[in-house]
C-alpha cells in the first residue's frame, strides 16, 4: 500500500465543475498518492465540499476525469474501496445508533468490521441503543466516523471531520484516524480549514483556492521548496525586500515597521531563494505558515474582482 | 514502555522530538535493551500524529543502531545509553544538586542556572578533548528541521 | 437487495403500519355497515329498483340512504388516497434523503443506487398497490348490492369511477412515481409535497374534463315530441335536435317544453330528439382509458427517476 510505484488514490485529469452557470472547479489536476494522509485545504467555497462529491461519484463532473484506483467513481468498484464523511454528517434521526451502524453492516458488507464500528462508538461513550437525534455534535461526528472505519475502505475520504468538536474529542478522533491509518496502511483525505490541527496529520497537501489547485504535492518537499526571511527591511526598495531578490517567488510578504517577513519560493535546486544573503534570518515554514502564505497571496484579489463583475 | 509527548509549537520536526525522546529515556534508564517500542498505532493513537512521521522517527533511530525491528514482533531497544555516572545516586548528580542549590542561594533563577550550563559547555567544548570517553552517542546533528 | 430491503423497510415501517391500520380499520367499519344494509335489503325484490326512474320498496329506502352516504365517505377516502399516497410516501422518498444529506451516506456504501432506489421504490409500491386495491375492493364490495339504485351511487359517479377500480390503483401508483420524481427534482420534503398535490389534482382534473371526448356516447332518439325514452342506469351526455337528413343540432335551439318546445321545434324543422348517453358497460372503457393514462405516465416517471438517479447531482 505504500508502494510509491502503486497508482495513486485520486487521479483528477482537467476536472471543472459547473452549478447553474457557477463555475465551482476549474481545468484541476492533481494526485493523491496512495498510502498517504492528504490535506485538503482552502477558505470556505473554494471547492473542496465539490471535489470530494466528485471523489464519491454523488457528482459527475462537467468536464474531465476523476478516478478513484483507477475506477470511475460511482462504480461498483470505487464504491467498495471509498468511505466518505461528508461535512454535515448526515445520519438518519430517528434510528438508534446500532441502526445506523447497521446501515453500514448491510450495505456494505464486503469489508464490514462491525467490532471496529462498535469500539468507535463505545469509546465515545455512546450506548448502542441511543437515538441519533438525540446525540450532541460531536458524538454525531463519531458515529459517522464509525459508519466510514466500520467499511474498511482502502481510501477515506473526510470533509471537514472535526469541524464541530472540542479541542480533546477532536485530539481523540485524530488518533482515531491516525491509528487506523497507521493499522491498514489507507490513505486519507482531509479537508479542513483549521490549519493547526493538520500540521502534524498530513504529509501531503492540496490547496484550492477559488475553485483552483495552487499548491500541491509532498508537504516535507513543499516546505523545503519555500524559505521564511525575516530581518531588517531594505530601506533601497520600496517593498522592503533585498535588492537582488526574485520578485516572482514571493508568495507573500508583510512588513511590520522595520521588520519585514516574507515567504519566497526557493530557486531550483537550491536551498534558498535566489538574490538573499547572510543578512536575514531563513528558516524552513511551518506547514500553517506556507499554508497561510498562499492562501493570502496575490491573486485573491483578481478573484475577487471577477466574482463581483459576475 | 514510553510515553510520547508532542510539542506542536517548538518548531522542533515531530519525528525529532519522539527520537529525543526515546533517548532520553535510554538515558535515564526508562527504556533498556530488549524492551519493546509501542507500536506506530499506539504512538499515533495518544499523539495524533501521522504513522509515517513515527516510522521515520524509529528508522532514524534505527540508523543510529539504537533499536532494531523484528518482523512481526515490533520494534525493540538494542542499547542502553544510560551511565551510571547519571543515576540518582551517583556522585557527579549529587554534586550537581549540590551545585544547584548554591546557585538558587545566590539568587540564580532557572534560566540563569541554564545559560550557566551551557555556557560551561560550550568552554569545555573549545577545550581539546580528553581522552576518555567525551563525545557520547546520539549527538544532536544541526538539522534543518531543528530551525523550524 | 437483502441490506437495502432492510433499509427501505426500517424507513417506512411507519407509513407501512399506518397503511395496514387504516386497512384494518375501513375493512371493519365496511363488513359491519354492509351487514347492516343487507340485512335492511334482504327479502324485498329489488330488479325495478335499477336507475334514477327505479321504484325501491319503501322499506329499503332509509337503509338505501345511509349506505349512499357511508358509501361516499369511503369513495371520499378512496379519492383521497392517490394524493395522500405521492404526498406522504412518494415525496419524502428521495426528497428527504437529499434534503438530510443522507442520500450521501447510503450512496456511498456497496450497495448501488439502482439496488436502493428498487428496495425503496419497490416497498412503496407494494404497499400503494395493496392499500388502494383494499380500498378500491371495499368500496366495489359495499357498493355493489346497491349498485346504480334510484337515487343512490351510481358508477360514473367519481366515488366509483374514480376510486374503485383498476384505475384507483394505477392512480395511486402514479402518485406515488410523480411523488418521487419530484422529491428528487425539488430536493426539499415539504415543496415537493405541494408540488406533488398539485400534480395528482391536475392529472385527475385533465382525465376527468377530457375522458369522454375519447368514447362515443350512444344515441337514444325519440321521434317527434314522444316522451323521452328514460335515463336508467346510463350517464347522460346531453341532447341534441335531429332534422330528417339526420343531422343533429344543439339544445340551445329551443329551450322549453310543453306546447312551446313543439311550436319552436317545428319552426326549425326539428323531427326528433337524440338524447346521448354513456351506458353503463361504458364503466370499463373509462377504467381503462384512467388505467393507461396513470400507469403510462407512472412508467415514465419511474424511468425519470432513474435516469436523474444515475445522473447524479446528489452532492
Amino acid at each position: 500500500m505504500n508502494d510509491p510505484t502503486a497508482r495513486p488514490a485520486l487521479r483528477a485529469t482537467a476536472i471543472g465543475q459547473r452549478f447553474r452557470g457557477n463555475q465551482a472547479l476549474h481545468d484541476c489536476d492533481f494526485e493523491i498518492p496512495a498510502g498517504r494522509i492528504s490535506a485538503l485545504v482552502g477558505p470556505n467555497g473554494a471547492g473542496k465540499s465539490t471535489l470530494f462529491h466528485l471523489a464519491t461519484g454523488l457528482l459527475r463532473p462537467t468536464t474531465g476525469e476523476i478516478r478513484v484506483f483507477g475506477a470511475l467513481p460511482g462504480s461498483r468498484a470505487a464504491r467498495a474501496r471509498t468511505a466518505f464523511v461528508s461535512q454535515d454528517k448526515p445520519l438518519y434521526p430517528q434510528f438508534t445508533v446500532a441502526e445506523m451502524l447497521s446501515v453500514g453492516r448491510r450495505l456494505s458488507p464486503r469489508h464490514w468490521d462491525q467490532a471496529k464500528a462498535e469500539r468507535i462508538v463505545g469509546e465515545g461513550g455512546i450506548p448502542p441503543k441511543s437515538r441519533i437525534g438525540t446525540l450532541s455534535g460531536g458524538k454525531r461526528t463519531r458515529v459517522a466516523l464509525a459508519l466510514a472505519l466500520g467499511k474498511q475502505a482502502d481510501l477515506l475520504l473526510l470533509d471537514e471531520p472535526l469541524a464541530d468538536l472540542d479541542p480533546l474529542v477532536r485530539h481523540e478522533v485524530m488518533g482515531l484516524l491516525m491509528a487506523e491509518a497507521a493499522d491498514r496502511g489507507i490513505t486519507v483525505v482531509i479537508s479542513s480549514h483549521v490549519l493547526p490541527e493538520l500540521e502534524n496529520v498530513c504529509d501531503h497537501v492540496l490547496l484550492l483556492r477559488d475553485g483552483r489547485i495552487r499548491l500541491a504535492g509532498d508537504a516535507q518537499d513543499l516546505r523545503e521548496a519555500h524559505t521564511r526571511l525575516t530581518g531588517r527591511a531594505d530601506p533601497g526598495t520600496p517593498d522592503g525586500l533585498p535588492r537582488g531578490a526574485d520578485r516572482g517567488a514571493v508568495v507573500h510578504a508583510t512588513t511590520t515597521g522595520r521588520q519585514l517577513t516574507a515567504l519566497l519560493r526557493n530557486a531550483p535546486g537550491s536551498p534558498l531563494p535566489s538574490g538573499v544573503d547572510e543578512r536575514w534570518i531563513t528558516a524552513t515554514p511551518s506547514l500553517e505558515e506556507l499554508l497561510l502564505a498562499h492562501l493570502r497571496s496575490g491573486p485573491r484579489s483578481a478573484a475577487h474582482g471577477a466574482e463581483a463583475a459576475a | 514502555m514510553i510515553e510520547f509527548q508532542v510539542d506542536r509549537h517548538s518548531g522542533v520536526a515531530t519525528y525529532l522530538q519522539l527520537v529525543s525522546q526515546v533517548k532520553q529515556a535510554l538515558r535515564l534508564g526508562v527504556l533498556e535493551p530488549g524492551d519493546r517500542l509501542p507500536t506506530a498505532r499506539a504512538v499515533v493513537e495518544a499523539t495524533a500524529i501521522n504513522p509515517n512521521t513515527v516510522l521515520k522517527a524509529y528508522r532514524e533511530l534505527e540508523r543510529e543502531g539504537l533499536v532494531e525491528p523484528r518482523p512481526g514482533q515490533g520494534t525493540f531497544v538494542t542499547r542502553s545509553l544510560s551511565r551510571p555516572e547519571a543515576a540518582a545516586d551517583s556522585p557527579l548528580r549529587a554534586d550537581l544538586v549540590d551545585w544547584v542549590t548554591r546557585a538558587h542561594a545566590a539568587g540564580l533563577g532557572r534560566e540563569d542556572v541554564l545559560a550557566l550550563v551551557e555556557a560551561a559547555l560550550a568552554q569545555a567544548a573549545a577545550r581539546p578533548p580528553r581522552p576518555a570517553g567525551s563525545a557520547g552517542p546520539g549527538t544532536q546533528r544541526p538539522s534543518r528541521e531543528d530551525t523550524t | 437487495m437483502t441490506g437495502t430491503l432492510w433499509l427501505a423497510w426500517r424507513q417506512q415501517r411507519l407509513l407501512v403500519l399506518a397503511g395496514a391500520l387504516l386497512v384494518a380499520a375501513l375493512t371493519v367499519w365496511v363488513a359491519l355497515r354492509r351487514a347492516d344494509l343487507m340485512e335492511a335489503i334482504s327479502g324485498y325484490d329489488l330488479s325495478q329498483c335499477k336507475g334514477w326512474n327505479g321504484e325501491c320498496p319503501p322499506q329499503t329506502y332509509a337503509a338505501m340512504s345511509q349506505a349512499g352516504g357511508g358509501i361516499r365517505l369511503l369513495g371520499a377516502i378512496g379519492l383521497a388516497l392517490p394524493a395522500a399516497i405521492g404526498m406522504f410516501w412518494g415525496a419524502p422518498l428521495i426528497g428527504r434523503e437529499l434534503e438530510s444529506g443522507t442520500i450521501k451516506v447510503v450512496l456511498t456504501q456497496d450497495t448501488g443506487v439502482r439496488g436502493w432506489f428498487a428496495a425503496r421504490f419497490g416497498l412503496a409500491a407494494l404497499c400503494a398497490v395493496a392499500v388502494s386495491t383494499a380500498v378500491a375492493g371495499l368500496l366495489a364490495w359495499w357498493w355493489a348490492p346497491i349498485a346504480n339504485m334510484y337515487d343512490g351511487v351510481y358508477w360514473h359517479d367519481p366515488y366509483i369511477l374514480n376510486a374503485s377500480g383498476p384505475s384507483a390503483v394505477a392512480a395511486a401508483l402514479f402518485a406515488l412515481a410523480a411523488g418521487t420524481a419530484i422529491g428528487l427534482l425539488v430536493r426539499r420534503t415539504l415543496p415537493a409535497m405541494g408540488v406533488t398535490l398539485a400534480a395528482v389534482l391536475a392529472v385527475a382534473a385533465v382525465l376527468t374534463f377530457f375522458r369522454r371526448d375519447f368514447v362515443t356516447p350512444v344515441d337514444r332518439i325519440t321521434p317527434g315530441t314522444q316522451p323521452k325514452q328514460l335515463i336508467g342506469s346510463a350517464w347522460s351526455a346531453g341532447y341534441r335536435y335531429l332534422t330528417p337528413d339526420g343531422a343533429q343540432h344543439p339544445l340551445e335551439n329551443c329551450l322549453f317544453s310543453g306546447e312551446r318546445l313543439r311550436a319552436c321545434m317545428d319552426e326549425h324543422g326539428f323531427t326528433g330528439r337524440v338524447h346521448k348517453v354513456y351506458p353503463s358497460s361504458d364503466f370499463w372503457t373509462f377504467q381503462a382509458i384512467d388505467t393507461t393514462v396513470y400507469l403510462l405516465l407512472a412508467l415514465a416517471l419511474v424511468t425519470l427517476t432513474t435516469v436523474r438517479l444515475r445522473g447524479r447531482r446528489l452532492g
